[in-house]
Parts: structure tokens; sequence; C-alpha cells
């Protein structure tokens, strides 16, 4: 359905964008929430272990970590670059913008593949022949590191497909310059991924590292 | 897109400065500092990407409602784990796996 065309049950088309804005909006609060209580767990288990903790983080992999945080934060933009592309009614860019942000989000697939695969040569998981076996609280900040980065992961997975979706769409003529709510809503989405990361990355990377 | 691209050059800078702060001894300042470069980088990315001055008031609420149960989250959850006395918790539940 072209985004022109207005819903049944809405008095016109801002009314539907609005919708599904705050719609985006709510479903991003339970998400804070979601996210939350994993970083809340985190801080609990690093003022009880905090030599544990302080020993894992510095067997994390900084470099991918700060690529990763870099490749994120530019697909941030392209995305928003691409909403701009929309809001001018420059459909061929907003599809050039979608396409450098699905590439985006697969290189920070890949380069957290080649970090996971380092992890688990270097026997950095949590269970027998765990390689920080003798710093106490350790194998909880492993756990804590594969639970997040995988469930952000999933997160990020979803972001391709509706990116794709939305290049899709755009292929096939369903946006102008005044209609493009999709594009809006997939860009909070993947923002909101975005900003996941922000916080995972000193977490994981750096608070410990220095002295 | 000029405002666009200024910003996510300060992000960048911002995200050297706190990488190259991490290998800083700060202490007990550490934590405060990445944490404070995280919420600056993440409220630069709120408002420029998603726009969250110029949303539907209703999503501002929604935005403002998230992050206010995200504080009661971390207050109220914190209580116990902060004046718990009678249980040791931390001992009851270590992995002793080297052990086995």
């Amino acid at each position: 359905m072209a985004e022109t065309q207005v819903g049944m049950q809405y008095e016109d088309l801002r009314h539907q964008s609005d919708t599904a804005l705050i719609g985006m909006w709510l479903f991003l609060a339970t998400e804070i929430l979601f996210f939350g209580a994993l970083l809340f767990t985190y801080m609990i288990y690093r003022l009880w272990y905090p030599d544990g903790f302080i020993a894992a983080v510095r067997h994390a992999n900084i470099l991918i970590g700060t690529l990763n945080t870099a490749v994120l934060l530019t697909s941030s933009f392209t995305l928003t670059a691409g909403l701009l592309y929309a809001k001018a009614g420059d459909m061929r860019r907003l599809i050039y913008s979608c396409v450098a942000t699905i590439g985006l989000g697969l290189l920070f697939m890949a380069l957290k593949a080649l970090e996971y695969a380092e992890d688990f040569r270097e026997r950095l998981v949590p269970g027998t022949n765990f390689a920080l076996a003798d710093h106490d609280g350790a194998r909880i900040f492993y756990l804590f590191y594969y639970t997040a980065t995988g469930v952000h992961l999933v997160h990020l997975a979803i972001g391709i497909g509706l990116v794709l979706y939305i290049a899709r769409r755009a292929r096939r003529g369903d946006f102008t310059a005044q209609a493009h709510t999709p594009v809006e809503v997939v860009g909070l989405y993947w923002s909101f991924v975005d900003i996941v990361w922000l916080f995972l990355y000193p977490l994981i990377y750096l608070v410990g590292r220095g002295g | 897109m000029r405002p666009l691209i200024l910003s996510w050059a300060g992000l960048l800078m911002l995200l050297a400065l706190t990488a190259g702060l991490a290998y800083l001894p700060l202490g007990a300042a550490e934590m405060p500092v990445a944490l404070a470069i995280a919420v600056a980088m993440a409220v630069t990315i709120m408002l420029v990407c998603m726009k969250v001055a110029t949303a539907p008031r209703l999503a501002t609420i929604f935005a403002v409602g998230g992050l206010c149960w995200f504080l009661v989250l971390l207050s109220l959850g914190s209580v116990d784990y902060h004046t718990r006395t009678t249980l040791p918790v931390a001992g009851a539940i270590r992995p002793n796996w080297n052990e086995q």
C-alpha cells in the first residue's frame, strides 16, 4: 500500500504518521527496560566482583569494539541521511542510503563474528577450561558479554531486515516527499539499537582498562 | 545535511576520546566519565537522528517515561543489593567449577 493512502481509522495522513511514530516510541520504552535490566545486572555483579570484571575487560578486543562502534554510529547517520533524501523526494538516494546502512550493519556482524572466533580460540567462554578461571567473577562477565552482545546482534539483524524492507518499498514507489513514515519509524529503531551499543561498549571494552 | 555530517564527526571524536581515556589511570572516575560520554553520544543521536525534540508530544512522554521507569528499576533494584546483610547472595551463587 502506498504511504499516501490514509487508513479508515485515521483522520488524515498526519494522524496516521504520528500514530506510527508514537507506537515505535512506546516499543522503544519497553526496550529501555529490557536492556536496562541487563545493564543493572552488570552493575551489581561488577560491584561484587571488581577484580574478575577488570581482568575480563582487559581481555576484550578493544580494537574491534571501537571499530564496531564507529561502524554503527556511521550507519545511524547514513539512515538519517536517507530520511532527509526521502523528505526531499529523492528516492534513488534513499535507496542508496539504505544499501549503505545494510552494508554497515553486515560489517558490524562480520567484525563481531571475528571477535567471537578470537574469544573461542582464547578460551574466553564460561565453562570448563575457561582462561580466566582464577579471576572470580570473570565467568559472570563473559555470560553478560555473550548475552548482551547476542541480544544486540538479534536486534541488529531485525534492523537490517527492516531497512531492506524500506529499500524495497522505496524502489516500488510507495513513498513520496510528504508520505514516508516507515522510513522514520525504522530510523528510530535503528538509532535505538545504536544507542544500546554505545552503553555496552564502555562496559565491555573500556572501564577497568586504565591503571 | 551539513549539521548531520558535523554531528557524525563530533560523535567519532567523542568515541576517540572515550577510547583514549580508557588507558588513563582515572581510578574511581573511570566509570562515571565513560558513562557520561556515552550519555552525551546517546543524547546527540536522540536529537539528530531520532529527532526527539520535534517528535509528537505523546512520543516524547513515552521517551521520558521509558527513562523514568529505567531509573525506578535501578533505584528500587539497588535497594535490596546494597542493604542486604543477612543473606550472602554472592557467596551462595558463586560457581566453583574448577573443583569439578
